[in-house]
């Protein structure tokens, strides 16, 4: 008998849509004379939503998806080595470049496009040096106009020079913008863009803490399909629903003890970008040993924004500059509160510059917080930025007590992924660690 | 005629803890050339460059994972985990790549010291905002440094720090010059350890070593046929052994007359101009210098500026090379590679590593030097 | 006691042309290929393929040079170190053969060697050696314009392929007709890396996979690692194949598959190609000299 009470997700389907539905906006904009943006979403995406006519795409979804379709992946992947690019560069760009040089591009669903999808206009933010030489060479090879913004040392937050060159960047991009594509910018349309941006970022904070539960109401491998809506459209008045939707269905399964996995008995942390071609691996960690992961700072930061309460204490939410109401009625103030509130744990940031000095206390943090019995790290070869700092986060949770190894793989590369011994070494770690496994060992 | 530049390379950590002694002055290391070395000057510390040793150090595996932690690095923090570096008093990062961050930041965490920095450089130098931001950042370095060594850091302190540091970088191209003559006075091997000493040694004392040089160099003879005229690009380059083997113990002779590579030509290519506000100055200078692949965005500096160097030094041939797992310069090399084999250049791309497959590597230079000659 | 087998082992050889009387030649040319896993030489008689060795490698490259010349001089009708008017060397041994007047590098005379093989219409080489592996574009004397190379790997090489064959224990020389003996292509390994190829290896062969299927997979990767290089340096045709691998139909198949063009048929031991590009260069040279 399962140890506790499960059943699936209600918003599975509609979260899976709601992909689908802006994957096609974004790849049908032009026909519906609409303007196509495509942007990192480090620091935010919201700042289009001033262009009455946007649809914006996060470039990180959008490589994603093509890293999903493993196939289609490593077509994209060999047609950028052919041009020199190593098996060693950034996974994700090699997605998108390959897309583009094919000129082909997928969708969530696996159907095939003829046209990669070349956006009027593009940005980036240095979250990895590489991040914008990403967008450099697409850019160049496209000839898309581009915005690039430095994003540099953003720990420790509320930093008054970063947050005022942030701004000064902010806004010099949405004038390049607005003279490359020829349309003005709205300042009412961006205040309402981003201020439903916190609303969703903050709602997601909460679904996160949620998770804190056991048994965990959601596994990781599910919260891959719900991250998508704040990635890509965190300013759309749907997105906030959803994520206030999402939240009163987590909140419902944990008053009800609904699980996602009905045998979880070890509770995981991981920390980076999954291996994409290779998820099956998380329902290995689950039918054989109750293995679910609960959350990484790669998921838990990605469509939020977080800080520890009073600079040192625990992981909590940034308090929205809605909440600490902050001025925001011009663009100049709305683009400062963007950057200040994105410019804490969010996203990506703790991985950049902040790595060495802050990821592993990040880690451990949210292992201890989201009650784990153990970890498991992703070494990701296909971005240095988060495997860089991958070790000493093993180093810091495994030396608190908990359990903790780190496995090679590769989120965009099915070539760099070696599933067989991925398991051997996940069944070592369980076995060590005393974990019963649920299922006969195959003779 | 620059033996003794070679020598004090060699003998670095001897000539920092000698330096220790004789002034009784703090060491910092830095990482990347973007740090801040004017304003430790100022202070009166004596920055080194924190170099590795071309040995593999195991301490470094529970960090850093071989087999994405790009070699130069490891190599480096290998040094310092092994204790090489156990004379500095603190440590300074100029941010660039996530690599030298993270040697950074495990260093700071594991080996114990009085100081240490990291510097919020801007990652791109060409954003709007980047020079006030950097004078921003730089004063906040300035305070943390007056803090640590107990006294203010004048104008006039900043201005000798300035002084030094242009003097030097200037004699440096001096004598880099000689290099364009059809004959050059001065090897690649030369060159490099003229230049990577002065990222070791105390300026005044480097600077006035070159003078010394400088007054013999116009009368040199050189006893050697120069051979294909070779630029080597790629980012901090520490490997003598390589640098030697093009030049001395290929079976077709060849020179390294220029480079672009931060141990180099692309470090000292522009000084501080002067200023009242002195680190708004700095600031300029960092701002302005020939970019590394991290700062080269979103236009490209870097191709108009090899082309400048080509032309001037004559450039037959270009070995690029890149340290393994460095992707900022595997990203740019891909794109320079492309457009030096559209100028019809001959070009070779190799991969640095903590130490490197010599005989591999001699036949692939002595390869591309068969191709730029009719054999037969 | 039985003997202990050793699957990694190729089979050595020798050639002399019947048709050619060293005595009667003008210039005698030779080349030595001192490589990392094998060694060869090549005699010319007047620009015509004299006579051949094949040998294994020995610890030190002189010795290796004089195995392969003692070997390709033993049935030589009497000829003589004495009586080869020129000798190159080549290969990653080509300093330490104290007999030859020049070294050349082995880029350069897989070149040569291969215009010589396959005639003036090959521009694109791939010689898959020992220990590297690389790609060329050649003009139509054979003289090599551009180059890439693996890095320190094995993966793609002739030593990675010894390590598979022990591995399995399935001689070397049978690898490429047993990799098709499958019943359906297997996905390439991930690894092609010779360290991590035992336990993935042992790994495949647990779940089941009988060893030709993981031969398969192994040539797959080969291919795939070697084909990166091709589509890097771009395939003109005619395209051709020199180096011992080059003898491995498991792996040129699969390369011919992904990269959409066939190799030339090879008239000779693709393993010689680099001995005969250095006995052609000294050859020239020798007829350069005496002018």
């Amino acid at each position: 008998m399962s140890k506790y009470k499960t059943e699936p997700m209600k918003l599975w389907k509609r979260i899976k849509e709601f992909k689908q539905n802006h994957f096609k906006e974004y790849h049908e904009a032009h026909k519906n004379g609409r303007l196509r943006f495509l942007g990192a979403t480090a620091l935010s995406i919201s700042q289009y939503t001033g262009f009455e006519n946007a649809v914006i795409m996060g470039s990180e979804p959008f490589a994603a998806n093509i890293a999903f379709w493993k196939d289609f992946g490593l077509k994209c992947m060999e047609e950028c080595e052919r041009r020199g690019m190593t098996r060693e560069l950034c996974g994700y760009s090699k997605c998108v470049w390959g897309a583009q040089f094919l000129n082909k591009n997928i969708m969530p669903d696996g159907t095939m496009l003829s046209e990669w999808g070349k956006p009027d206009f593009a940005s980036s933010f240095s979250l990895a040096p590489c991040h914008c030489k990403w967008f450099q060479i697409l850019c160049e090879n496209s000839d898309t106009p581009m915005y690039l913004f430095d994003l540099t040392k953003a720990y420790p937050y509320n930093d008054e020079n970063l947050i005022k060159y942030m701004t000064g960047q902010m806004l010099d991009c949405i004038e390049q913008a607005e003279k490359a594509v020829g349309q003005p910018f709205i300042d009412e349309l961006f205040i309402k863009g981003v201020k439903n941006e916190f609303k969703s970022y903050r709602t997601w904070c909460d679904i996160m803490i949620l998770n804190q539960t056991t048994p965990a109401p959601m596994d990781e491998k599910t919260i891959f399909s719900f991250i998508v809506p704040n990635l890509t459209k965190a300013y759309g008045d749907d997105t906030v629903a959803l994520m206030q939707e999402l939240k009163e269905e987590v909140r419902d399964r944990v008053n009800r003890g609904i699980a996602a996995v009905a045998n979880e008995q070890f509770r995981i942390i991981t920390d980076a970008i999954p291996p994409w071609p290779a998820l099956e691996l998380y329902r290995y960690l689950e039918r054989e040993y109750g293995g679910v992961v609960v959350g990484s700072p790669y998921v838990i930061c990605l469509c939020g924004s977080w800080k520890f309460e009073n600079d040192e204490g625990d992981l909590i939410p940034t308090p929205t500059p809605v909440e600490l109401g902050m001025p925001m009625n011009t663009r100049e103030e709305v683009a400062r509160a963007l950057v200040w509130y994105r410019s804490h744990f969010s996203t990506e940031t703790p991985y950049n510059i902040a790595c060495g000095e802050v990821l592993h206390e990040l880690t451990l943090k949210i292992a201890k917080q989201w009650h784990a019995d153990g970890g498991m790290l992703h070494q990701n070869i296909g971005c240095t930025m988060q495997a860089l700092g991958s070790m000493e986060s093993r180093n810091a949770v495994a030396e608190a007590g908990i359990p903790c190894i780190n496995y090679e793989g590769n989120d965009a590369d099915p070539r760099e992924i070696d599933l067989t011994n991925m398991k051997r070494k996940f069944d070592i770690f369980f076995e060590a660690n005393n974990v019963k496994r649920l299922t006969k060992k195959a003779a | 005629m620059f033996e003794k530049f070679s020598e004090i390379l060699t003998n670095r950590h001897e000539y920092a803890r000698d330096w220790k002694k004789r002034t009784g002055g703090k060491v910092v290391g830095f990482f990347c050339s973007y740090a801040p070395e004017e304003p430790l000057k100022a202070a009166g510390i004596l920055p080194v460059r924190i170099i590795g040793g071309h040995k593999s150090s195991d301490k470094v595996a529970k960090y850093i994972a071989p087999n994405i932690g790009c070699s130069f690095c490891r190599d480096a923090l290998g040094r310092g985990l092994e204790g090489d570096y156990d004379y500095l008093d603190g440590i300074v990062q100029g941010q660039t790549c996530l690599h030298t961050g993270e040697a950074f930041w495990v260093w700071q965490k594991h080996i114990p010291l009085e100081f240490s920095y990291f510097l919020a450089v801007p990652h791109s130098t060409q954003t709007i905002g980047r020079e006030e931001y950097l004078a921003v950042e730089y004063a906040k370095f300035k305070t943390a440094l007056e803090k640590w060594i107990g006294k203010e850091i004048t104008n006039e302190d900043l201005d000798r720090g300035i002084e030094s540091y242009n003097t030097n970088r200037q004699l440096i191209r001096q004598i880099f010059e000689y290099r364009q003559q059809d004959n050059p006075l001065v090897t690649g091997s030369e060159a490099l350890d003229l230049a990577l000493s002065g990222q070791i040694m105390d300026r005044d004392e480097h600077n006035a070593m070159m003078r010394e040089v400088l007054k013999k160099l116009p009368e040199r003879k050189m006893d050697r046929d120069p051979g294909t005229r070779i630029m080597i690009i790629g980012s901090v380059n520490t490997d003598r052994e390589f640098m030697h083997m093009v030049e001395h113990e290929c079976d077709i002779p060849a020179t390294i007359v220029i480079d672009d590579t931060c141990t180099g030509i692309r470090y000292n290519f522009n000084d501080v101009n002067p200023q009242e506000d002195r680190l708004m100055a700095i600031s300029l200078r960092y701002n302005h210098r020939p970019p590394c692949p991290n700062k080269d965005w979103p236009r490209r500096r870097r191709i108009p500026f090899i082309k400048h160097l080509i032309k001037a030094y004559k450039v037959d041939a270009v070995i690029l090379f890149n340290h393994k797992f460095c992707q900022p310069h595997q990203l740019d090399n891909a794109v320079i590679e492309r457009e030096m084999k559209a100028m019809g250049m001959p070009t070779l791309t190799l991969e640095f590593d903590i130490r490197i497959p010599i005989g591999q590597f001699r036949t692939r230079v002595e390869a591309m030097l068969e191709t730029t000659m009719d054999i037969i | 006691m039985e003997e202990k087998k050793e699957y990694f082992r190729w089979v050595e050889s020798t050639y002399v042309n019947p048709d050619i009387d060293w005595k009667k030649a003008e210039v005698v040319s030779a080349g030595i290929d001192v490589g990392s896993v094998s060694s060869q030489m090549v005699v010319m008689c007047d620009g015509q393929l004299y006579a051949y060795s094949n040998t294994r490698s020995g610890s030190s490259s002189p010795n290796s040079a004089k195995n392969a010349m003692d070997l390709c001089l033993k049935d030589a009708n009497g000829l003589t170190l004495d009586n080869i008017h020129y000798l190159v060397g080549t290969g990653y041994g080509r300093v330490n053969i104290p007999f030859a007047q020049k070294a050349i590098t082995e880029i350069s005379c897989h070149g040569i060697g291969a215009n010589f093989m396959y005639g003036p219409t090959v521009k694109t080489l791939l010689d898959m050696g020992g220990q590297d592996c690389k790609t060329l574009r050649l003009n139509d004397k054979g003289k090599c314009l551009n180059f890439l190379m693996n890095d320190k790997c094995a993966a793609g090489t002739g030593r990675g392929m010894e390590v598979i064959a022990e591995i399995l224990k399935v001689p070397v020389t049978e690898i490429g007709d047993r990799s098709f003996d499958i019943e359906e292509e297997p996905e390439p390994v991930s690894s092609t890396c010779v360290v991590f190829a035992k336990s993935e290896a042992t790994g495949l062969l647990k779940d089941g996979w009988s060893k030709n299927k993981v031969l398969a997979a192994y040539c797959a990767a080969m291919a795939e690692r070697v084909v990166d290089l091709l589509n890097r340096i771009e395939v003109e045709k005619d395209f051709a194949i020199t180096g011992g691998i080059g003898k491995n139909k498991g792996v040129v198949k699969r390369i011919e598959k992904l990269i959409g063009v066939e190799a030339l048929q090879p008239k000779m031991d693709t393993q010689i190609a680099g001995a005969l590009g250095a006995a052609i260069y000294a050859n020239a040279l020798y007829k350069k000299a005496k002018k």
